[in-house]
């Protein structure tokens, strides 16, 4: 048979085999590297991948090196799109794919996969991200304060929930807000918690509307809900449950 | 990712398979501060991994936090920037000795920061000792070094540095104030190190650089791409010049000789970068063949007029950068918007010289407008204007939405000013120039009234830093300014004359502010009493009061110069500092009560 049809044959850890073309297999560095420097013949054996991922893979590089060599007539915004999808899959797959691209040494798909993942954690807030991974929270509120001064105050990192203090409120608002539960108690700036000095009506109170001044002056302004309400020394805390992305 | 690797190989998997491997690969995609400030709240092992994985960190006032802490969070560390003293010290408005010392932080570095490979401080006072220490503690590994408008040294240090640090591929050291005993140190660079790629010691002085180093450097550095040297005759320059084959960048040199001499002298074929002091109009043509190239010109230094700055810059049609003085004038600036389509940054300073400029050698509302509609790719504009009116910060607004830094200064020359107070063109500029973080506005009395302070504050939705001067009427203005800006972290203020007890409501109610800078301020009482509701935790407070400065100018005489009070005040996690000169006091938090030693 002619060198240009050559197959590779690959198990992996689940004792599936899979007989690809070279071409396609040398995508993987070091599948390269094994079968340049091994030997040719026999099966190369890929320890830390299951069938399932590695059939995945294969799919990748299989596609990626016909749209290089022009077997498949793709434009590269096809091809993008293409891998956009190639990517909308479980969580754990996902995490799956970028530790065996890093194994096989795909450098192309590590980049793709990474990302895709690096972007369900890009402009959210830590609450939100728990809640894509399904992460709980083990910091204790002095210790998290703590952090969040040293990334505000000595790391140059603004952002985060911003745990940030109006202490000012006008007479009036305070007094609407605690005889009447329907209407507007504050306008506040966008990523704030509120803490409201001498209030202490306000403890007695379960729920309270409060409206969020997005920070557009144009966007309309949003409704919050409180989810909760502590009384400090002086300070009452009103902690939102953050809807919206600002 | 070498050594960090085992480290998150040893953890233990989360609920999810999201594993610290698989994190550890994802965080080297995740760069902005905020992200990473966000990732590093999520969990107590995110908040590590992120630490392992951070390579970069700016702590924008050294005495925010410590060495100590920055080691303990971000141990593995690989570059660092660290600013010092306030930005007024650029305009000599702060003592020399306040402080911004480098030495605790070289010793960190040199004891625990093993990974450090880059260090850039700015406006700190560094000794010759540090540069030995950092040289003999890093100096195999170190590849940038950025001593930036620092001072305290002297080429005794730069001699460790150029002895020691051998890999260094960026040596910066503009406009710092260095002691120069010889030359010998560059002589140490050009025997050492065959891999620098960056060399700067413009507006140093240091004047006892042999070109023939210089020359040396070129020929052994082969990847040589941007050298900005003090004031030496081009002339001597032309064996650097012929060695230096792959420079871009260049600024420097001086021309003593006459005009003609120059016409033998040829530049590196990729130089676009180019900023060449006191060239004027006779020296001008020998950079005409590389106009069309040209992708940054600095003509601050240089001496043309008008006319020149027309003739230069219409041949500059890739131009990016441009840095000059209100020499230029509003047809200069015609020409730069029908010309240079491609500029996104624009700096304009004020000539030293006031008196006898005529009206062409000046900058106002004209030249802004047709800049406006001309440059639409504009990201940083700080320009000096004689004279202006709301409708060209309007026109600002409206089409230059790129913008991202904006700084404007009005100087005192004109009595009147066309159109004040610029209440609707600040607002204009505000509500269009979206992406706005930098915005700096120093006016005159009537410049802005309370009600335009007042849109500064409700329009500054990106803003992280700002300076004002001379603006608003009344600490109403400030008041009403302070409810809004919800970014802003870094505030200066000059000539405003605002109370104290304003200044401690505003700052309160900047719920972002974590730095501020007052420079004159109305005391009520002598004991600064009003002050006292800005204290909080965390909050340190410095005064320096009005004093009278004793100087020598630059032609010998002696004056003496009336500095008003200025007022520090920034958040810190170690509490007040204790290495400040005797002319400051501070306001401390735990203790309420004021510390004061002012040498008399």
């Amino acid at each position: 048979m002619g060198s240009t049809s050559t197959k590779i044959k690959l198990r992996t850890s689940d004792q599936k085999v899979f007989e690809v073309e070279k071409a396609v297999a040398v995508q993987s560095q070091t599948i390269k590297y094994i079968y340049e420097n091994g030997c040719p013949d026999s099966v190369i054996h890929v320890h830390s991948v299951s069938g399932d991922i590695l059939s995945k893979i294969l799919d990748y590089c299989k596609k990626h090196v016909n749209s290089a060599a022009g077997k498949e007539d793709i434009s590269p915004e096809e091809l993008y799109e293409w891998d956009a999808n190639f990517v909308k899959v479980d969580q754990n797959t996902l995490f799956d794919l970028i530790l065996a691209a890093n194994c096989l040494k795909i450098e192309s798909l590590l980049d793709l996969t990474c990302q895709t993942v690096a972007n369900m954690i890009k402009g959210k807030r830590p609450e939100e991200i728990r809640t894509t991974f399904n992460i709980k929270n083990d910091y204790t509120i002095e210790a998290e304060e703590a952090v969040r001064r040293e990334n505000k105050w000595a790391f140059d990192m603004l952002g985060g929930v911003g745990t940030m203090v109006i202490e000012e409120l006008a007479d009036d608002t305070m007094s609407k807000c605690v005889t009447n539960a329907k209407s507007r108690v504050c306008v506040i700036a966008a990523n704030q918690i509120v803490m409201m000095r001498s209030i202490s009506k306000l403890a007695n109170k379960k729920s309270i509307d409060v409206y969020k001044q997005p920070q557009n002056p144009t966007t309309p302004r949003i409704k919050e809900s409180v989810k909760q309400i502590n009384v400090g020394t002086g300070f009452i805390e009103l902690f939102f449950h953050f809807k919206c992305k600002m | 990712m070498g050594e960090n690797y085992n480290e998150l190989k040893k953890s233990t998997a989360s609920q999810t398979g999201l594993t610290d491997v698989v994190l550890g690969w994802v965080m080297l995609y995740i760069d902005d501060p905020e992200d990473r400030s966000a990732v590093s709240l999520v969990c107590r092992r995110w908040y590590e991994l992120d630490a392992l994985t951070r390579k970069h960190i700016t702590v924008a006032l050294c005495y925010t936090t410590s060495p100590e802490r920055l080691r303990r969070r971000f141990p593995h560390l690989e570059s660092l920037k660290l600013k010092g003293k306030p930005r007024a010290a650029m305009f000599d408005m702060i003592p020399e000795d306040w402080g911004g010392y480098v030495t605790p932080w070289v010793k960190e570095i040199a004891e625990n920061l093993t990974c450090l490979k880059s260090v850039h401080f700015r406006r700190m006072i560094v000794n010759d000792s540090d540069l030995e220490v950092l040289g003999r503690s890093r100096g195999e590994v170190l590849r940038c070094l950025k001593l930036d408008k620092c001072s305290g040294f002297s080429t005794d240090g730069l001699l460790h540095v150029g002895r020691l640090c051998r890999q260094l591929r960026t040596l910066f050291l503009e406009d710092s104030s260095i002691i120069e005993k010889d030359g010998r140190w560059i002589h140490e660079i050009a025997m050492n190190n065959s891999v620098l790629e960056t060399l700067n010691f413009y507006m140093t002085d240091l004047v006892k650089v042999s070109f023939e180093d210089l020359q040396l450097i070129a020929r052994n550095c082969r990847n040589l791409v941007s050298v900005k040297i003090s004031d030496c005759e081009i002339l001597d320059l032309v064996g650097f010049f012929h060695a230096a084959a792959v420079l871009e960048e260049f600024n420097g040199g001086s021309f003593y000789d006459q005009p003609d001499g120059y016409a033998a002298v040829t530049f590196p074929s990729r130089l676009c970068r180019l900023g060449l002091t006191y060239m004027g109009k006779n020296e001008m043509p020998i950079v005409f063949p590389f106009a069309p190239l040209f992708k940054e010109l600095d003509l601050l230094y240089a001496l043309l007029d008008t006319e020149d700055h027309c003739l230069l810059i219409q041949r500059c049609p890739n131009l990016e950068v441009l840095k000059t003085r209100n020499v230029i004038g509003d047809r200069g600036l015609e020409v730069v918007a029908r010309s240079c389509k491609q500029l996104k940054r624009l700096r304009i300073e004020a000539d030293a010289e006031e008196e006898g400029m005529e009206d062409e050698g000046l900058v106002s509302q004209t030249g802004l407008m047709a800049l406006a509609q001309g440059c639409l790719k504009l990201e940083h504009l700080a320009v000096y204007v004689s004279d202006i009116t709301n409708a060209s910060l309007e026109y600002i607004g409206t089409y230059l939405k790129n913008m991202c830094d904006f700084r404007l200064v009005l100087l005192d020359q004109k009595e009147r000013i066309t159109d004040l107070p610029l209440d609707k063109g600040v607002r204009a500029l505000l509500r269009g120039c979206g992406k706005l973080r930098r915005f700096a506005l120093h006016l005159r009395p009537g410049g802005l009234t309370d009600a335009g302070l007042g849109y500064i504050g409700k329009y500054s939705w990106n803003i992280r830093w700002m300076l004002l001067g001379y603006v608003g009427e009344s600490d109403a203005g400030l008041l009403e300014f302070s409810k809004g800006c919800p970014k802003l972290q870094k505030l200066e203020i000059g000539g405003c004359f605002f109370s104290e007890h304003a200044l401690a409501a505003a700052m309160i109610r900047l719920t972002s502010l974590r730095y501020l800078w007052v420079l004159g301020y109305r005391e009520l009482s002598q004991s600064s009493r009003d002050l006292l509701a800005m204290t909080r935790l965390f909050w340190n407070i410095e005064l320096v009061p009005a004093r009278r400065v004793v100087k020598t100018d630059r032609v010998g005489e002696v004056v003496v110069v009336e500095h008003p009070g200025h007022l520090l005040a920034y958040y810190s996690l170690e509490g007040p500092r204790i290495d400040f000169p005797d002319l400051i006091f501070r306001l401390n938090y735990q203790r309420i009560s004021l510390y004061r030693s002012i040498s008399l």
